[in-house]
């Protein structure tokens, strides 16, 4: 336990560029970083709050389940009340493991934010997302059609052998799985910002066809780093 | 039909045109006008935001490099409102993301923002890319008609959160204590006396309220006294819970002679306010 403690590396403070560093430094390099930066948030026409905005959050992959990034925000913690700031505000995922480190902290969801956007080109959108996610080990090898309804569009169909994908133009006499989302959703789940289980839940994305299909299509959408995306 | 009451420029009289140098002052103007009642904008001046679109960055494009980033919509020569468009997102190459739609208030100001952003979906296009985002906030009534008319959807996806925590109760009242007074005076309670203590987690504040003004003061010997969950301390605060939801949530108690009335006083104090983050000014 000791010998733990010992090879825990220092955390570190450094002023920069108006806000503040914390650190923790193995080698000379950081291992795991925060930023504060001094945000003014309005309150109302007539007054301003002092918040100390968190950016910058990291931690390198392989000092990662060492405890470090606690210790790291221990001491960003301590830094916030060090200097004044009455309140500490962030932007995460709530898909990410970071979020209940914050809520840890003493963190509330102020909102979640649903970002409302448009996909321009739908057909090419879809068939660049499966494109991507052919290339992934559980899809592979897989072959078959998957149709992709985008509720707002017109279905996509596409056969994929070998890693590569084709987009058909006419419905092929049988589909191994259909897949139906919303565009803005199937857009979320291609960059990482939700995950496929989520929709599942919430009933935003359904699917039907073969069970070893979808769970070849899970896996590789699974295996997108989740993200924070929206602003 | 009868005749038009007031005369107001129709949507055909908007013209569209890219950002020069000079534009900054209207612009902030605008931005000022628009955010004004929201949680959250700081305040901008023609500098700041001049300065922070001097470059592309993580928070946003350059108009410098890239003058239609930013679209101003003008009728005849007053401008009237305007879109800030980064096209090259980080991270997102693929995508365009639209992080301000500020318009001037008024009957014309549907036509306008549909205008802008309708504008800047047909830049997106021209430009190859393969979505275009909206990073607005989603309680700007204005942006997300103007959204819905041109079949922008939402997905609730689980995605980005904002998250807050309290770090000073008593720092955190005394920099609110200004737009506390605001609301106070302008309401039924203006003339009501007392103290009223809050206390949440390990955090106790008072707010002695005298002659329309609201001040920090001691928690000891309030007529009202409040105890807030920590989870929901953030929310009422900065306006996403108003007391009274608090109350019947049980996340909040109220103990006062007329706790009814204490509520009320509570809800003009802490009001449901709209929330937005420009990410130009948070990231």
């Amino acid at each position: 336990m000791r010998n733990a403690a010992k090879r825990q590396p220092p955390i570190k403070v450094a002023k920069h560029d108006g806000g503040t560093h914390v650190y923790a430094e193995v080698d000379g390099k950081d291992a795991s970083r925060v930023y504060i930066g001094r945000k003014q948030i309005r309150v109302g026409p007539a007054s301003e709050i002092r918040m100390a905005g968190i950016g910058g959050v990291g931690t390198e992959p392989a000092m990662r389940g060492r405890g470090i990034a606690r210790r790291v925000y221990e001491r960003t913690m301590r830094e916030v009340h060090q200097q004044r700031y009455s309140c500490t505000g962030l932007f995460t995922g709530t898909t990410i493991v970071a979020h209940r480190l914050y809520r840890d902290f003493g963190y509330v969801d102020i909102k979640v934010f649903a970002q409302p956007g448009k996909l321009l080109d739908p057909a090419a959108f879809v068939a660049k997302v499966i494109a991507g996610l052919a290339k992934r080990r559980s899809l592979s090898d897989w072959r078959g059609t998957i149709t992709v309804k985008l509720r707002e569009h017109r279905p996509v169909r596409l056969r994929l052998e070998a890693g590569a994908v084709k987009t058909l133009s006419r419905a092929p006499s049988t589909t191994d799985l259909s897949i139906t989302v919303s565009s803005m959703a199937f857009a979320a789940l291609s960059w990482g910002g939700t995950t496929p289980e989520y929709l599942l839940t919430t009933r935003e994305l359904e699917w039907q066809g073969s069970e070893d299909a979808w769970e070849c299509l899970r896996q590789a959408l699974s295996a997108n780093r989740p993200c924070i995306h929206g602003y | 039909m009868s005749p038009p009451t007031r005369k107001t420029p129709s949507p055909a009289k908007i013209r569209l045109r890219s950002f020069r140098e000079g534009d900054e002052t209207a612009v902030a103007q605008i931005f000022t006008v628009y955010m004004t009642g929201f949680v959250g904008p700081s305040p901008v001046t023609p500098q700041s935001w001049r300065r922070h679109y001097r470059r592309q960055t993580w928070s946003g494009p350059s108009v410098e490099d890239d003058p239609d980033c930013a679209r101003l919509a003008l009728v005849g020569s007053k401008v009237v409102g305007y879109a800030v468009t980064d096209y090259k997102p980080e991270f997102e190459d693929d995508n365009a993301a639209v992080q301000e739609l500020c318009v001037e208030r008024g009957p014309n100001a549907d036509a306008i923002a549909h205008a802008l952003l309708a504008d800047a979906e047909q830049r997106a296009r021209t430009r190859g890319k393969q979505a275009i985002l909206l990073s607005l906030s989603a309680e700007d009534a204005i942006a997300m008609r103007a959204a819905q008319t041109l079949g922008f959807r939402t997905s609730n996806n689980g995605g980005a959160v904002f998250m807050v925590a309290i770090t000073d109760l008593p720092r955190f009242l005394r920099e609110v204590a200004p737009e506390l007074t605001r609301r106070l005076s302008a309401s039924e309670f203006a003339q009501w006396s007392g103290t009223i203590a809050i206390e949440s987690g390990q955090m106790t504040s008072g707010l002695k309220l005298s002659k329309g003004r609201v001040q920090v003061a001691p928690a000891r010997g309030a007529g009202i006294r409040v105890a807030i969950h920590p989870e929901a301390l953030p929310p009422v605060l900065l306006g996403q819970l108003r007391v009274s939801e608090a109350f019947l949530q049980n996340r909040l108690a109220v103990t006062a002679s007329d706790r009814m009335q204490a509520l009320k006083l509570l809800d003009v104090l802490f009001p449901r306010t709209p929330l937005y983050l420009p990410k130009g000014q948070w990231w």
